[in-house]
Parts: C-alpha cells; sequence; structure tokens
C-alpha cells in the first residue's frame, strides 16, 4: 500500500493523527505530513481509517497497481 | 433481525457517501443504493464558501469520491432524484417522479437547507448551501461588486473574507451585538469583526432586515431597522433547516432533526446521520443535533457498525474549523452558554494561540487562532476526551 496525500486540500484538522499518530504528523501550520509512505499490512486498518476520518480527503491509499486501495 | 439485504441511504452528501463506505468496510456484501435529489456526484460542502467562492477549487476537486469508488465497491447511485414519502409498513421509499424503492434498512442523510429569508423577493437573494447556489453567486460577482450579506455566523463572514479578496465591497447585517458571540463568546467574536473591518468590510450589528427591494436599476436594497443597504447582490447565511419533510411515518420523531438513540437509531431498521440527526449523548442524556463537516463520518462507522450487528454507542467530540482573514479558527468540543474563555499558550507573540472553554471548572472545548499544531495537544485536556473526534 502506498499512502499519498493533498496537500493543497488540506484542512488541518488533525483527525489522520488521531486515527494513525504512527502514520502522520502535522506541520506548525496542521498541515499533513506522511510518516510512513508504505505502510505494512498491520497498518494498513490504521491507514484506511485516517483516510475515512479525513474532513477534506486528501488521504489516497494506493494498491501496487496503482488502483485505489 | 433478518438478514439485511438491501440498504437504502437517502441523502447523497458526506453522510451518505460515509455509510455507504463504511458497510463496505465492516463487510457488507449486499446492495447500497445511495440517492441523492442534486444532479452532481457527491461533493464536499465546506469549500462552497471558501477555495470554490476564491477559484481555489474546481467542481472536480470537491469530489468526495473518485467516481470509480461507487462502482469498485458496488454503491448504486440515483442522482437527481428526491425523495418525497416513506412508508415503514412496507418499507418503501417513495421518491419525486412517483417511483418506490423498497429497502431493509433505511439511513436518512438528507440533511439540511439554506433558511430563507422571510420575504426574500424571490430571487433576489443568494444563498450558498449548494454546488449550484455557488456557482450562480459566483458567477453574478464582479470586481468592484457591492455585496450585502445578512448573518454574520461562519457561511457569511467566510464568504465576506473571500469576495473582499476578489474585490467586491462587503456590508454585514446581523441582528445580535456581536458576530459569532454565540459559539465563540463576545471577545473572539469582536476580535474576528475587527480582521473583517481591517479589510474594509462594514457591519450593520443589532439590526434586523425587515424586507428587501428590488430596484429598476438591478440593485437591491435590504430595508433595516433604522437604515437600508443598498447592494449589487444579496447573500443570505441565517443558518439551515433539516430536510424531514419527506419523512412521513410519525413513529420518527422528526420535530428537530431526526431523533435517534444512541446507536444513530430512529426506529426499527432506520437510521440517521450528519445534519438531520439528533442524536442521544449517552454521557450528557441530551439528543444533540451536530452541524459539522466531521460528524457525519463518525456517525456512519456508528451505523454502519450496528447494521453489522456490532453495538458500539455514539460518543464524540464535536470539531469545526472556518477560514477568516488571515485566520484559521479550529474548535474540539462543545462549549455551553456561560463558559468563561481563557487563554491557554499563546505562541509567535500571540499570533497564534489556544482557547480554553472552562465551565464548572470542566474543559468543554478547545479553541486554536492560527494554533492547528499546538491545538493537538490540548484537545486531550478536554472532558470525555478518550471520544471519537467528529
Amino acid at each position: 500500500m502506498k499512502v499519498e496525500v493533498n496537500e493543497k486540500h488540506c484542512v488541518a484538522s488533525g483527525a489522520c493523527v488521531l486515527a494513525a499518530p504512527d502514520l502522520f504528523d502535522q506541520d506548525d501550520d496542521g498541515i499533513v505530513l506522511v510518516l510512513e509512505e508504505h505502510p505494512g499490512e498491520t497498518r494498513h486498518a490504521a491507514a484506511r481509517r485516517a483516510a475515512a476520518a479525513c474532513p477534506a480527503q486528501v488521504i489516497h491509499l494506493r494498491d501496487k497497481e496503482g488502483a485505489v486501495a | 433481525m433478518s438478514p439485511t439485504t438491501r440498504v437504502v441511504i437517502v441523502g447523497a452528501s458526506v453522510g451518505g457517501v460515509a455509510t455507504a463506505l463504511q458497510l463496505r468496510e465492516e463487510g457488507f456484501d449486499g446492495e447500497i443504493l445511495l440517492i441523492g435529489d442534486e444532479r452532481h456526484l457527491p461533493y464536499d460542502r465546506p469549500p462552497l464558501s471558501k477555495q470554490l467562492l476564491a477559484g481555489d477549487f474546481t467542481v472536480d476537486d470537491l469530489a468526495l469520491q473518485p467516481a470509480e469508488v461507487y462502482a469498485q465497491q458496488r454503491i448504486e447511485l440515483l442522482l437527481g432524484s428526491a425523495a418525497t414519502g416513506l412508508d415503514a409498513v412496507v418499507k418503501q421509499v417513495e421518491l419525486a417522479d412517483g417511483g418506490r424503492v423498497p429497502y431493509d434498512v433505511l439511513v436518512i442523510a438528507s440533511g439540511a437547507r439554506a433558511r430563507r429569508l422571510p420575504n426574500d423577493a424571490g430571487s433576489a437573494c443568494w444563498y450558498l448551501r449548494t454546488l449550484d447556489d455557488a456557482l450562480a453567486f459566483k458567477a453574478a460577482l464582479r470586481p468592484g461588486s457591492h455585496i450585502a450579506i445578512i448573518g454574520a455566523g461562519f457561511i457569511g463572514l467566510e464568504a465576506a473574507s473571500v469576495v473582499t479578496g476578489l474585490g467586491c465591497t462587503v456590508e454585514v447585517i446581523e441582528p445580535q451585538p456581536v458576530p459569532l458571540a454565540g459559539p465563540l463568546g463576545a471577545e473572539l467574536g469582536a476580535r474576528i469583526q475587527a480582521l473583517h473591518e481591517n479589510t474594509g468590510v462594514r457591519f450593520h450589528l443589532g439590526q434586523t432586515p425587515q424586507r428587501i427591494e428590488v430596484n429598476d436599476d438591478g440593485r437591491t436594497n435590504v430595508v433595516l431597522d433604522d437604515r437600508t443597504v443598498s447592494a449589487d447582490h444579496v447573500l443570505v447565511g441565517i443558518g439551515t433547516i433539516p430536510n424531514t419533510e419527506w419523512i412521513t411515518d410519525n413513529r420518527i420523531d422528526t420535530s428537530n432533526g431526526v431523533l435517534c438513540d444512541e446507536y444513530c437509531q430512529a426506529a426499527n431498521d432506520i437510521y440517521a446521520v450528519g445534519d438531520i440527526a439528533r442524536v442521544l449523548d449517552t454521557r450528557t442524556g441530551r439528543h444533540v443535533r451536530v452541524e459539522h463537516r466531521m460528524t457525519p463520518p463518525a456517525h456512519a462507522t456508528t451505523v454502519a457498525r450496528h447494521i453489522m450487528g456490532v453495538e458500539e454507542a455514539f460518543r464524540g467530540i464535536p470539531y469545526f474549523w472556518s477560514d477568516q482573514p488571515g485566520v484559521r479558527i479550529q474548535m474540539f468540543g462543545r462549549p455551553q452558554p456561560g463558559a468563561e474563555s481563557v487563554v491557554a499558550e499563546t505562541n509567535d507573540d500571540g499570533a497564534r494561540f489556544v482557547v480554553h472553554f472552562v465551565r464548572d471548572g470542566q474543559i468543554e472545548g478547545v479553541l486554536g487562532w492560527n494554533a492547528a499544531k499546538l491545538l493537538a495537544k490540548h484537545r486531550g485536556l478536554l472532558v470525555n476526551q478518550d471520544a471519537t473526534v467528529h
């Protein structure tokens, strides 16, 4: 799985950090930072929770073929 | 309970879409039908008064999900189709075209619409609730246009900020003496007012619109208590009304949204999510209806799990954000009236700060003023901070 974010649309809610603190962080303005671009299998559920929690849908998860995971 | 094979969701905005996707996430394998009255693919509303109006986002940028996701997740979309009735005995939703849609489980996600100004003189006023509203208002704006905004709430003030940036001049009309005093307190409300005044916005506070008049020259007059504001365009942002009229089943309480238990359940096999849902908070015993962007996905998780047999009461911390001139405001929690606001931490010579809303020694809300990063750690001080943020 690959984690992609679109910083332009980030609204700095911090929802991703709350859902998956080991995968995401925020800069001083609250904009999303990806800590782990290729999370292992055990973290996929957390990555999905973070993507679902994001109010601006800036987190996109792709599988190896690039499809939406 | 018989196995659910068909979930029908009325309302194709963030709550409806999140419920559909969350059902798949929880392993639901049956049919999902998502019905929406707007013709657009499901889109996100907060940017309507922000990036879309400013021209930073296109319509495509607003999509809640890429179009292919619905087919991939076997979510059937029925767009441009309004629900007009409910027969909960035979378990059918009635549509405007006369069609009837059967369901095993119904999810009410029909949200809320803009409250209209009484006597708004037909089409003389603009609103900012739907994509069509926002596109029409944006298309009408010209640099130098003079805009009267009725309602100094978040939507009205966000729009004031954006259209000022587009080269328009703005007057804001508000019956209350201070903008946003309800949600933020008078002190922060006055500070936000000052931000707008510094960009040239003029306020008419304590003034109630009596009527709207359209002049022969195309300008519109807003007649107030003791003065008249004349503008090229009038934008109205005075709150919302829940879309409950189609819920024609008297076992469901629709007196203020849809009354639900702590599982977002309104009746057997009927749930509600998002702006329309008035959900029992078991911590306080109160039913609360929250119109924030992050509430619907949180409701959706509770509902999807409950449909799949997992009873997990909804326990959320409300969250919202708003973009004002040069400042992003963010708040976790929902302070009750009378909470005292205290600056808890400041940074960069006061340019960033965090405010606590305290009542009876408990922190009911934490607000960040350009302080997203700082706010994260303060969130943990909230009462009930173990709950999901929404």
